[in-house]
Parts: C-alpha cells; structure tokens; sequence
C-alpha cells in the first residue's frame, strides 16, 4: 500500500532572476512498512522535499498524497489530523527540542496536542515510551542541555513516535552523532521500523548508513531524482554515472562496485542549472545530446527502478 | 590502491613530539585537568598522517597544541618539539610566530573562518607570499602558480574574488593554497574535508596527497571519518579520552587492529554489502568518558568489553607491539604469555 506519494513535486525559493529551484519535478511513494531512503549531497533538494512530504512546505506544483488522500491544499484542523499519521526527526535534536522542557514534557506534549488520554496516562505512556528508546528513568525531569548528542536523538525518536504514526520522515538523524553513537541509534530506528512497521522516508548523504538501514534508495541531483531503484541494484549495480561517483567517493569494502572515480568541477548552481541533463558539466560521459535533451526517470515497473541518463551503465 | 604500498618516503624527521600534554585550567583551587596527556608522534618527511577520534577524544586540541595555538584557560606543555630540525621546546611567542607558515601550518575545517572576507583571494595570497622578500610581481606569479597548483580554473580571474563568491571546495583550495605559499615542511589539516559534499571530499583528499607527493610536505589530518584512511594516510594515531590508543601503519591498524578500542570502532562503521540481510551494527555500549574528571587507568575500560580488573586503575603504558604502538594491559599481557 502507498502510504506517500508525491507527483510532479517542484519547489523554489526566493524571486527572479535569482530563484532557486529546490526540486524540479520528483515523483516518489513510500510504502507501508518500507525504508525508502532519499540520497544526495547539500543543495540536491533532498531536505526541501522531507519537508514537502511533511506538509511543512507548500509545493510550486504538484501533489503530495497522503494514504490515498490528497493532502497539497489542507488547512487547520485537517492538517493538524495528519500530523498523526506522518512525524518528523530532524539532524540536530539540542535545536529541533524545546531547552525549556523537560524530556517527559517533550514527549507528552504531542499526546497533549492531539488531546490522547489524561495528564496521569500521557505522563505514562511518555515515559513507557523513552524506556523503550533506551533513556533512563533518571533522565526524565533533564532538561535538552543536560544530556549527551545521543540521548537528545533518542528522545527525539520518542517524540516522534508517540503517536504511533505509521510515517516517519528522518532528516539527516545520525549525520550529527559519532561513530559508536550512530550505531546505536541506528540499530534504535531499525527496531523500531520493524516493530511497528513503520514507512520510513530517510535521507542522508552518507551512502554507508543507506547500505544499512534502506530498502529502496533514490538519488538526488540538483533538484531531481536520477536514479532509483532497490537496496542491492543501486548499491550492487548502479546505473547512473553520478550514483558511481558517489559510491566511488564512499568507503568501505561493502560496495560492489570499486572503481575509482574522482569528478572534476563543483555541483551546478540551483539558481541556473545548466541545459539539458543537470550532471553533464562534471560527467565523464556526456555528449551534445545530454546538454539538449534532459533525460527522463525510466521507470521500469513494479519496482519503480532505473535512471535518468542517457548513456547509462 | 593503498598509500603504503607506494613505496617509502624517506626517513628524515620533520616534526618530532614527545610527551605533549594539554591541561585545561579551572576556576578556583582545583588541579588542572588534562585533556591530552602522553602524546608522542613522530612524522617523516612525506609522511601522510592521520590522527582519528570521536569528538571529545582529544586530537583537535593536541594539533593546535603541536603548533603551540591554545590560549587560557588551555595550557599547551611538552617535553620535546621539533620542527624541521628546529627545537622549539619552550619557546617564546616570538620565535613560534617565525615558525608558523613558515615550517608548519594549519588548514581548518571551515575555510571561510580562515580566509578574510574583506580581501580578494589574490591580495592575501599575495600578503602571506610577501612574509618572504619578494617582489610584488614575483608574488603574483607566485600566487598564480600556487592556484594553478591547487586545481583553480582561470588563476588570473579568482585572483580578483572574494571568498563568498567561491564554493566550499574551492574556498578549502584557496586555504590550501595560503598554508602551502611559504612551503612549509609539515601541514596540519584539521578535519579539512568535513564540510565538504563526499564527491568534492574525495577531489580535496586528492589533491592534498598530489601535493604532499610533489613537495615531500607532511601532512598530518585530524579526522573523526575513519573512511578516509585507505586512500590518503601513511600512518594512523587512534586517540580517545585525550590518550593515544593505537599508533601504526593504515594497513595494520585497519586490517589487524589491536587495542580494544580500535577494534570496537572499526566493527561500529555502517556499511553492509548488497547482498547481505538486514542486520544489527555492533555497538560500543556506555557513554564516552567526561574529560573533567580526573581518570586513572585507561580511558576507555568503563566502556571496554574486555576491560581485566586493574584497566581503571592503572594507566596502560604504551608498548611497541607488532610494529606498531598500543597502550592496553591486555594486549601487553597477550603479549608476554605468547612470548
């Protein structure tokens, strides 16, 4: 069952001559009980299209689907009975938690919000729910300030999964954390996705933590997905020549692929992307072709799989 | 392909530290705190080094130390500094003033806190250039060849940019560019590439090994990215809680590591392969240790899976073993039962 799905989604910031077009017509679903995870690096527009997907932005165009429901033009109460059904974890905690309240207060308050249950019972299931990301008892009544990068992000989790939303949005959740932290938090989401099965759209640069956690991956470039496709065939057998760069940047022995490819050149400019095919400027095998016609998402079927190249591999 | 395979650069010492500590000073009557003690590092000439660790362990402090950059309340103190065959054991501001860019310099995580925002690129590329008697014109070419040298298109027109209308890569080229204009003999990178998108990660890395190998300046990089390794360092220094854990050659260290600690880290790095099922990623359980509180054994036995009983109370002496050094009681014990 598609829990989202966005179509024809484009987003830009500012006014002419120097807008930014964020994301330039992505179309994306995340199914229940899927980890679909949104890869590219800053300025691909892969945060502006979280936050599309969350209904915290409104798209230039396109729609945003919510369980089959259109979602793109709701307002009040409506929005607000969404929120339920979709939350959010951001890459910083120490600012996406208010620092005046307390660990239990920050994961009671969505249950206050929707108005679920009695002060007695909401206090109670706030804390059932932070033992169950692992924070202590004795952390309960701290404040954001007193606890460590790891423990905020857990609480972070709790606050997001309070009101059992079977769609998790997660920004860059482990970006902030190191190494021996970022395992366990992650080994936290991956429990908690298979045990309430969860759809999970998780977006990342870090290629690694993807290998880990995704069942689906998509790649973004300037504003566009340029290749999709499931865990192994994007990891084990990519196609776009972008998708090889990345991989070939990322380290580690768990690649399959192991050529070494060093692009030339910084990523475009979003405010004036170049003509035709948004990589062409630092791929090693564009054409005249590629600067004229900008290739499309071929979309092989059920599997929503392939890449917008010309010349794939 | 793997730089200790490229053959050995030779082996003349251009920095040589021994028993560098860096204590933090508190209010009040209470002792200083160490938050780097007992660090040792020698570097060869053309020697790519790296110095790892998580935030906290240390490995910032000691590469600002190295090239005697704390202010209270840090207070910097070795036994022995050397650079370029120049003692600098206790040396006044002065002399280390003289030193820096000279015979040692930095380049920092986020160039636009290291290049000033008021000046074109090419008026303080042109300054540092002049700290040595020159000519203006002769700066210039100079400042030319040195942009031409970091990978900078149309030289002759970034000359005339202001760093905000440069990108991260080229503004990390542009520092680059300042750290090597007086050809020092070492380079200190501190986290060089951490701003950085992976793909201009892995030009940058790139381009620090090409000019490491063209002018034989050593390079050490402060990292928290262990990833990084195979491809840029000769060496490795694993540091945590202010202490050196594991020093040796990338291969070593990574294929076979030793201490605890290492190992630990290692097993914790995300990456499956595509085939392989979902699984769990083995963990380092606890907290890392508070810096504030005085600590008498190893740093890491509260969190140590194979900590003996006398690991938090007695500091592990740091032992050459296998060719490479580690400071543990149990792989010093191993050690001597197998001998």
């Amino acid at each position: 069952m598609k829990l989202l799905e966005l179509h024809g989604v484009r987003v830009g910031f500012g006014v002419p001559p120097h807008r930014v077009q964020a994301v330039r017509g992505v179309d994306l679903a995340v199914d229940a009980g899927e980890v679909l995870a949104l890869v590219g690096e800053s300025g691909s527009g892969k945060s502006t299209l979280a936050r599309v997907a969350m209904r915290l932005l409104p798209p230039d165009d396109g729609t945003v689907t919510y369980g089959g429901t259109d979602i793109t033009q709701i307002k009040g109460g409506a929005l607000r009975a969404m929120r339920r059904h979709a939350q959010m974890v951001f890459q910083d905690p120490l600012s996406s938690l208010d620092a005046r309240m307390t660990v239990l207060q920050a994961v009671e308050e969505p249950l206050i919000i929707h108005q679920i249950g009695t002060r007695t019972e909401r206090r109670r299931m706030a804390a059932e729910m932070l033992r169950k990301v692992g924070i202590l008892a004795e952390h309960d009544d701290k404040y954001p300030a007193g606890l460590s990068g790891g423990q905020l992000q857990r609480v972070a989790i709790a606050r997001a999964l309070i009101l059992s939303p079977p769609l998790l949005v997660c920004d860059e959740p482990v970006s902030a954390l190191d190494l021996s932290v970022q395992a366990q938090v992650l080994n936290l989401l991956m429990d908690m996705q298979e045990e309430r099965g969860l759809g999970v759209l998780f977006i990342t640069h870090d290629l690694a933590v993807v290998s880990e956690i995704a069942d689906r991956i998509a790649v973004m470039y300037l504003g566009r997905i340029v290749e999709a496709g499931s865990r192994s065939q994007v990891l084990g057998s990519p196609r776009h020549p972008y998708t090889v760069a990345l991989l070939s940047s990322a380290s580690g022995s768990w690649k399959a692929c192991t050529t070494k490819v060093v692009l030339e050149g910084d990523p475009p400019s979003p405010i004036n992307p170049p003509s035709g095919c948004g990589f062409r400027e630092r791929c090693w095998k564009a054409t005249e072709l590629c600067s004229q016609v900008e290739p499309v998402l071929t979309d092989s079927g059920i599997d929503r799989s392939g890449a917008a190249c010309h010349y794939p591999l | 392909m793997m730089p200790g395979a490229m053959g050995n650069p030779p082996l003349s010492p251009v920095l040589i530290v021994e028993g560098l500590r860096t204590l933090l000073r508190r209010s009040g009557d209470s002792a200083p705190v160490p938050l780097v003690e007992h660090f040792d590092l020698t570097v060869n000439a053309g020697e790519r080094w790296a110095i790892v660790g998580e935030s906290g362990s240390g490995k910032s402090v000691a590469a600002r130390s190295i090239m005697s950059l704390v202010d209270p309340p840090l207070i910097g103190r070795a036994d022995r500094i050397e650079i370029a065959g120049l003692d600098l054991t206790g040396a006044s501001r002065a002399i280390w003033r003289s030193v820096r860019g000279e015979r040692i310099a930095m380049i920092l995580q986020d160039p636009l806190t290291a290049l000033s925002p008021v000046f074109t690129v090419g008026n303080q590329l042109i300054e540092t250039i002049r700290r040595r008697p020159v000519s203006a014109h002769a700066a210039r070419e100079n400042g030319l060849e040195l942009l031409r040298q970091v990978g900078i298109p149309d030289p002759a027109l970034r000359m005339n940019a202001y760093p905000h209308e440069l990108s991260g890569g080229m503004r990390q080229r542009i520092a680059i560019a300042l750290a090597l204009a007086c050809e020092p003999r070492v380079l200190i990178a501190d986290e060089p590439t951490t701003a950085l998108d992976v793909t201009v990660q892995a030009q940058i890395l790139k381009l620090l090994v090409t000019l490491s190998e063209r002018s034989g300046t050593a390079v050490v990089m402060i990292t928290h990215d262990i990833g990084i390794l195979p491809d840029f360092a000769h060496k490795v220094a694993v540091m945590y809680g202010g202490r050196m854990m594991e020093t040796g050659s990338v291969n070593q260290v990574l294929e076979a590591p030793l201490h605890p600690y290492t190992k630990a880290l290692l097993r914790a790095r995300p990456g499956r392969s595509p085939s392989q099922g979902r699984r769990r990623l083995p963990i380092i359980g606890g907290v890392p240790p508070d810096l504030l509180r005085a600590q008498r054994g190893c740093p890491f036995a509260p969190r140590c899976e194979v900590a003996l009983a006398h690991c938090s109370e007695i500091r592990p002496e740091t032992r050459v073993i296998e060719g490479r050094r580690v400071a543990c009681h149990l792989v010093a014990l191993a050690k001597e039962n197998a001998v």
